[in-house]
C-alpha cells in the first residue's frame, strides 16, 4: 500500500507546478496593468515622467512573463503569494485570515450532506418503491436542480425576515468569540450550502445500496444465518459506501464554489468573499494566490481520499 | 432467457446496430417523465422564442407610475423598482438563460468529445498527457475559475457561454475515452483497420457514430449546469449585466433586504422557472439515456 500512496503522492507534485503554472498565466492574461489601474487617470496626465516605470519596476512588472513566473514561483515556495497591488497587504495574510472561516463552512456542510446524504439514501434503498422513497427521490431532484442561491433566499425570507428565527447574516453577533453564537451563526449557511451535496450523496447511497442488495453475496450472508442488521449493517453497508469517499472528494471543488455564493449571502467572512471583492477591485494578486490555495487544497483532498480508501479496501491494499 | 435479453446478446454480436431514429421516439415516448419535462421545455422554450409577441410590455422599459407594483391584471408579475414589467422579462431572460446553456453545452460536447476521440485512439503518451490535463482542469474549483475567467475577459453573453463550454468538458472527454477503448476493439472497426481504412475515416465514420449518443445524454446534464452557473455569475452580479434580463440577474435585487422580504414576487418566479427549467432538463436526460442505452433492460 505504501508504494500505491507515494505513487499517487508523485502525481501530485507536478499537478502542483501546473496549478501555479496555470493561475500565473491566466492571471497574466488580464487586461490592463495594474500600475495604472491603481492610479485615477486624470493624474496619469500630470504626473512627474517616468513615475509609471518607476512603479512597474519596483513591483517587477517590467520584467517578461517567463522571469516573473520564476520570480513567483521562488516566492511561492517559501509561503510568499505576493502582496496586493493595491494596499499592500500580504496575500498570504489576507488568505490565512480568511481561510478558517471557509473551512468552518465547507466542513459543516460536508459533514451534514454526508451524513444526512447517506442516511436517506440508505434507507430509501431498504424501502425501495415505497412512499419515503418516491418522496426522497423527488426531494433530491430539486435539491439538484434549484440554484443554492433561491434556496437562501427562502430561508433568510421565511427564517431571518418572517420568523425572526436565525441571523442573517455574519458569523457571530458580537465582539467577542463564542462558539455558541457563532454556531447558531453558522446553522443556516452551512445547511443550505450541504443540500446539493445532500442531494447528491443520497441519490448515490441509494443507488449503490440497491445494487448490493441485489448481489449474490448478500444471499450468502443471509444463508449463514446471520441477523438481518449484520447482514445490512455490515455486509451491504460497508461494501455500497466505501467508493462515497472517492465520489465526495470529487465533489469538493464544487462545494468551494457553492461557499462562494452562501458567503456572498451570508455575510460570511471567509476566501469566497475575499475572492468577490477581489474580482470587484480587480486585484489579480489576490485571485491567483486564492485560485492556488483552493486547488491545492482540493489536491491534497483528493490526495487523502485516495489513500483513505485505499485503507479501507482490501483489493488496493495488498495489491 | 428473455427475449429482451435474447436481442440484446444479438445485438452485441452484430456489434449494436445503431437504433432507428422511430424506435428512440417510441422508447422515449413510453418514459412519461421524461415526457412531462420535455412538455415543460417547450413550454419555456415557447415563451422564450416568441416573447416579443407574448409580452405586452417592454421588458426594459420603466413604467415610472407603476415601481414596485405587486402582481396586477396589468402587469401579470408585478415590477421591479425600475417599473419594469416582470412578466415581460421573465420571458425575455428565458432567452438568454437557455441560449447560455445550450451553446456552453455544445462548445464542452464538442471539445470533450475531440479530446476523448483522441486520448482514447492514440493511447500511449498522447492519452496519458490528455488524461493528466483532464485532471488538472478537474482539480480546478470550477466556478471559481469561470468567476475569475469572466471578470477578465469581460461579462458578455457570449463569454459567458464560452468560458462555462471550455471548462465543462471533463466528464465528457472521460466518457468518450472509455467508450473508444471499447469500440475499437470491436469486430466492425478491425474490419475497417483491415481493409486499409485511414486513422481519419476509422475515427470519424466507424467510431464517433457509435459515441454520439453518449455524448447527447451527458450533455443534458451539461446544458442544465451551466444554467445554473449562469444564474450564479449573474445573481452575484458577475455574469450578464442588467438591463439585458436573465433569470440569475432578475433575482439579485433580492439581495437587498427591501426586495428580499416585501417583494417576494421580484425573485420567486425566476426562481422557480430556473429549478422547473432544470428538473425538467434532467428528466429529458433520463429519458434520452433509457431510449438510446443499447443495454437498457426495457425495449
Amino acid at each position: 500500500m505504501g508504494k500505491y500512496i507515494l505513487a499517487r503522492a508523485v502525481i501530485a507534485i507536478p499537478m502542483v507546478f501546473a496549478i501555479s503554472l496555470v493561475t500565473f498565466v491566466v492571471s497574466n492574461l488580464a487586461p490592463g496593468d495594474p500600475v495604472t489601474a491603481m492610479v485615477d487617470p486624470n493624474t496619469i496626465a500630470v504626473m512627474p515622467k517616468g513615475y509609471l516605470e518607476q512603479r512597474r519596476q519596483q513591483l517587477g512588472l517590467d520584467k517578461p512573463m517567463s522571469v516573473r513566473y520564476v520570480l513567483w514561483l521562488g516566492q511561492l515556495v517559501r509561503g510568499n503569494l505576493g502582496y496586493s497591488y493595491f494596499n499592500g497587504i500580504s496575500v498570504a495574510e489576507r488568505i490565512r485570515i480568511r481561510a478558517l472561516p471557509t473551512l468552518e463552512l465547507a466542513g459543516a456542510a460536508l459533514v451534514i450532506g454526508t451524513v444526512l446524504g447517506v442516511v436517506f439514501g440508505v434507507v430509501a434503498a431498504l424501502r425501495q418503491y415505497s412512499i419515503y422513497d418516491y418522496v426522497l427521490t423527488f426531494l433530491s431532484l430539486f435539491g439538484l436542480a434549484i440554484p443554492s442561491f433561491f434556496f437562501a433566499l427562502i430561508a433568510l425570507y421565511l427564517l431571518s425576515y418572517k420568523i425572526e428565527l436565525f441571523p442573517a447574516w455574519g458569523m457571530s453577533s458580537t465582539d467577542e468569540f463564542s462558539l455558541l453564537d457563532n454556531l447558531y451563526h453558522l446553522v443556516l449557511p452551512a445547511s443550505i450550502l450541504s443540500i446539493e451535496l445532500m442531494a447528491g450523496t443520497a441519490r448515490y447511497a441509494r443507488t449503490a445500496m440497491l445494487e448490493v442488495l441485489d448481489s449474490d453475496y448478500m444471499n450468502t450472508a443471509r444463508a449463514k444465518g446471520l441477523s438481518e442488521f449484520v447482514v445490512v449493517g455490515r455486509h451491504a453497508f460497508r461494501n455500497a459506501l466505501l467508493p462515497l469517499i472517492t465520489v465526495t472528494s470529487l465533489r469538493l471543488p464544487f462545494l468551494f464554489g457553492g461557499a462562494i455564493i452562501i458567503e456572498f449571502m451570508f455575510a460570511w467572512p471567509g476566501m469566497g468573499r475575499l475572492a468577490i471583492s477581489a474580482i470587484e477591485a480587480r486585484d489579480y494578486s489576490v485571485l491567483m494566490g486564492l485560485t492556488f490555495v483552493v486547488a491545492v487544497v482540493v489536491l491534497i483532498s483528493n490526495l487523502l481520499a485516495d489513500v483513505l480508501y485505499a485503507c479501507t479496501d482490501p483489493r488496493i491494499r495488498t495489491g | 432467457m428473455s427475449t429482451s435479453d435474447a436481442t440484446r446478446l444479438a445485438a452485441v454480436l452484430t456489434d449494436a446496430p445503431p437504433r432507428s431514429r422511430r424506435t428512440v421516439w417510441r422508447r422515449f415516448r413510453r418514459h412519461r417523465v421524461a415526457l412531462l419535462g420535455l412538455g415543460i421545455l417547450l413550454f419555456f422554450g415557447f415563451g422564450a422564442v416568441f416573447a416579443p409577441w407574448i409580452a405586452v410590455h417592454d421588458p426594459n422599459y420603466g413604467d415610472l407610475y407603476n415601481v414596485k407594483a405587486p402582481p396586477s391584471t396589468e402587469h401579470w408579475l408585478g415590477t421591479d423598482a425600475g417599473g419594469r414589467d416582470l412578466f415581460a422579462r421573465i420571458l425575455f431572460a428565458g432567452r438568454v438563460s437557455l441560449s447560455v446553456g445550450l451553446v456552453a453545452a455544445s462548445i464542452s460536447a464538442v471539445i470533450g468529445t475531440i479530446i476523448g476521440l483522441v486520448s482514447g485512439y492514440a493511447g500511449g503518451w498522447v492519452d496519458n498527457l490528455l488524461q493528466r490535463f483532464t485532471e488538472l482542469v478537474m482539480t480546478f474549483p470550477t466556478f471559481f475559475a469561470i468567476l475569475i475567467l469572466v471578470s477578465i475577459v469581460g461579462p458578455s453573453v457570449f463569454n459567458i457561454m464560452f468560458v462555462i463550454g471550455t471548462l465543462g468538458w471533463t466528464g465528457k472527454a472521460r466518457l468518450v475515452r472509455g467508450q473508444v477503448l471499447s469500440l475499437r476493439e470491436m469486430d466492425y472497426v478491425t474490419a475497417e483497420r483491415a481493409i486499409g481504412a485511414s486513422a481519419r475515416r476509422i475515427l470519424f465514420v466507424a467510431i464517433l457514430p457509435g459515441v454520439i449518443p453518449y455524448v447527447a445524454v451527458a450533455s443534458t446534464l451539461t446544458i442544465a449546469g451551466a444554467i445554473l452557473t449562469e444564474a450564479s455569475l449573474s445573481f452575484l452580479g458577475i455574469g450578464v449585466q442588467i438591463p439585458t434580463a436573465t433569470w440569475g440577474n432578475m433575482m439579485s435585487a433580492a439581495q437587498g433586504i427591501f426586495v428580499l422580504s416585501e417583494m417576494p414576487w421580484v425573485w420567486i418566479p425566476p426562481g422557480l422557472a430556473i429549478g422547473l427549467t432544470v428538473v425538467a432538463i434532467n428528466f429529458l436526460g433520463d429519458g434520452l439515456r433509457d431510449a438510446l442505452d443499447p443495454r437498457s433492460v426495457s425495449d
